[in-house]
């Protein structure tokens, strides 16, 4: 019987069965963008450069009703690995299960869900301006050592939605190993001590127009020096959304790294943005950036200006110009009192 | 000359009703579902929520599968009356969900018929569509 049954399955072809084409939804987007020193200080491009900034493919797949793969795949800048141009990236992949409309479980590469853009970052689309909040999202381009918190983390999450007293509310919950202060160690594959950052946001609808949110991360840092160090950092944030009148956006971010070795380093930073569509397509804006790395050195701060409008040419196609005008006082890291206005512009398409 | 006439009359009487039956009545814009699904209506606030991916699995923990026709006038009834946003904002709403991996824009058809298809064979699902072209699937009133 065994002998026959061996038969059996070697004469059986195995096959790969091919995946439904409906069970996968394929998205993505494209930025191309544009930048120069139009006046100031010798910072920024001062060449004027054009850049093949990103395309991107998000691919979602659902092998079951409750399953969920999803997945951003990029590449930047012109990727050439052969010449080591360029970036190739997961922007995340994780799996999400659904258990009810309150529980989710993710495993995975994530973006951090810390306050509004962190992670729509990268899809140009999504974005009114060129580009994200420095002062809140990139500080330590504008005088910071530490970012608030870090792009990614790679971990675990419970996530969900629902209502109350008729105001839609979401919320996520994150675990992951954290972000690696060794460049030698990848955080999405391992940690590098035995702490687990926690990234946490909360976000509830008051009326149909005005959503606010709250949200915190916590970390441990292992530097490559033998230092070490908490990483706290807290977060608000406010949407005003709309159609007819002024939209806004607002986000404050507060926090502190607290060294072992008996330093700490107290920061702040929030940034405005106000905007208003006219006749379906054009879109001008203002956004107001301000981050002041150390509370405790005088003369620190640095700010940003944005002026620019946001044309929706075709279908989810935006032409986007803008004048960024920085500002920033003699102690700062970055710019060391440099004061210089920058011109952008971008071509973004979502498909 | 009246042979003529005649046949004039019966190629426009033709017309007519071949023309009429690709155009949607508005009054007939509305929500299908696929037959097995328990509830036969919902509220209009939960409607927005489902369009707007807010509300994502039926009480019985069923995953919603939706999807919307793109085809006048049930989509300009979608828009104004369902989601609440015009075509660009609704687009700029998903592009932000879909992108940061938050979920998966609602399906979307070119006709009446392929929405009805879709919500007689996805568990689950609910189709803003149009009534009058059922194909099996079953009529969920907004209240």
């Amino acid at each position: 019987m065994h002998r026959i049954l061996l038969a059996i399955a070697m004469v059986l072809p195995l096959s790969a069965q091919a995946v439904p084409l409906d069970k996968f939804d394929i998205n993505g987007y494209f930025s191309f963008e544009y930048e120069k020193n139009v006046g100031g200080d010798e910072e920024g491009d001062l060449n004027g450069s054009l850049d093949a900034d990103l395309v991107d493919l998000v691919i979602n797949f659902r092998p079951t009703d409750k399953l969920r793969i999803a997945t951003d795949f990029t590449w930047e800048h012109g990727a050439a690995s052969e010449d080591g141009r360029g970036n190739v990236a997961v922007e995340y992949a994780f799996a999400e299960y659904t258990l009810s409309n309150l529980v989710k479980v993710r495993a995975g590469k994530q973006f951090t869900h810390f306050g509004i853009y962190n992670e729509i970052h990268t899809a140009k689309p999504a974005t009114l301006t060129v580009k994200e909040p420095l002062s809140t999202n990139k500080n330590n381009k504008l005088g910071s050592d530490i970012r608030f918190y870090p792009r990614w983390g790679n971990g675990l999450a419970v996530t969900g939605n629902s209502d109350w007293n008729d105001r839609d509310f979401d919320y996520i919950v994150q675990l992951t190993n954290g972000e690696d202060e060794d460049e030698e160690i990848n955080p999405f594959e391992e940690d590098d001590n035995t702490h687990k950052a926690v990234t946490a946001r909360f976000r509830i609808n008051i009326t149909d127009d005005l959503r606010l949110g709250a949200s915190t991360y916590l970390d441990r840092l292992d530097f490559e020096s033998g230092e070490k160090a908490d990483l706290t950092s807290y977060g608000v944030q406010a949407e005003w959304t709309s159609y007819d009148i002024v939209s806004i956006e607002f986000e404050y971010v507060v926090g502190e790294v607290d060294y072992d070795s008996g330093t700490t380093v107290e920061r702040d930073a929030y940034t405005i943005m106000f905007s208003r569509a006219f006749a379906g397509w054009i879109t001008p804006y203002f956004r107001y950036e301000y981050l002041d790395p150390n509370d405790d050195i005088d003369d620190d701060d640095a700010n940003l200006m944005i002026l620019g409008v946001n044309l929706l040419v075709d279908t989810n196609m935006y032409l986007k110009f803008e004048i960024d005008r920085f500002d920033s006082e003699i102690n700062n890291d970055d710019l060391a009192g440099a004061d210089y206005t920058e011109f952008k512009a971008s071509l973004s398409i979502g498909f | 000359m009246k042979l003529l006439f005649r046949k004039f009359i019966v190629v426009i009487a033709a017309s007519v009703v071949l023309l009429s039956s690709h155009f949607v009545n508005a009054q007939s814009a509305g929500v299908v579902a696929n037959p097995a699904l328990s509830v036969s209506a919902i509220s209009a606030k939960n409607a927005k929520r489902i369009f707007l991916g807010k509300l994502t699995v039926w009480e019985d923990g069923t995953p919603i599968r939706p999807c919307y026709v793109d085809v006048e006038p049930v989509i300009s009834t979608f828009y104004k009356n369902v989601v609440k946003r015009k075509k660009a904002q609704y687009d700029a709403y998903w592009n932000k969900k879909v992108f940061s991996g938050e979920g998966v824009k609602p399906t979307m058809f070119d006709s009446a018929t392929s929405a009805s298809d879709f919500a007689v064979n996805n568990k689950g699902a609910i189709c803003f569509s149009d009534t009058a072209v059922l194909g099996g699937a079953k009529v969920v009133s907004i209240q």
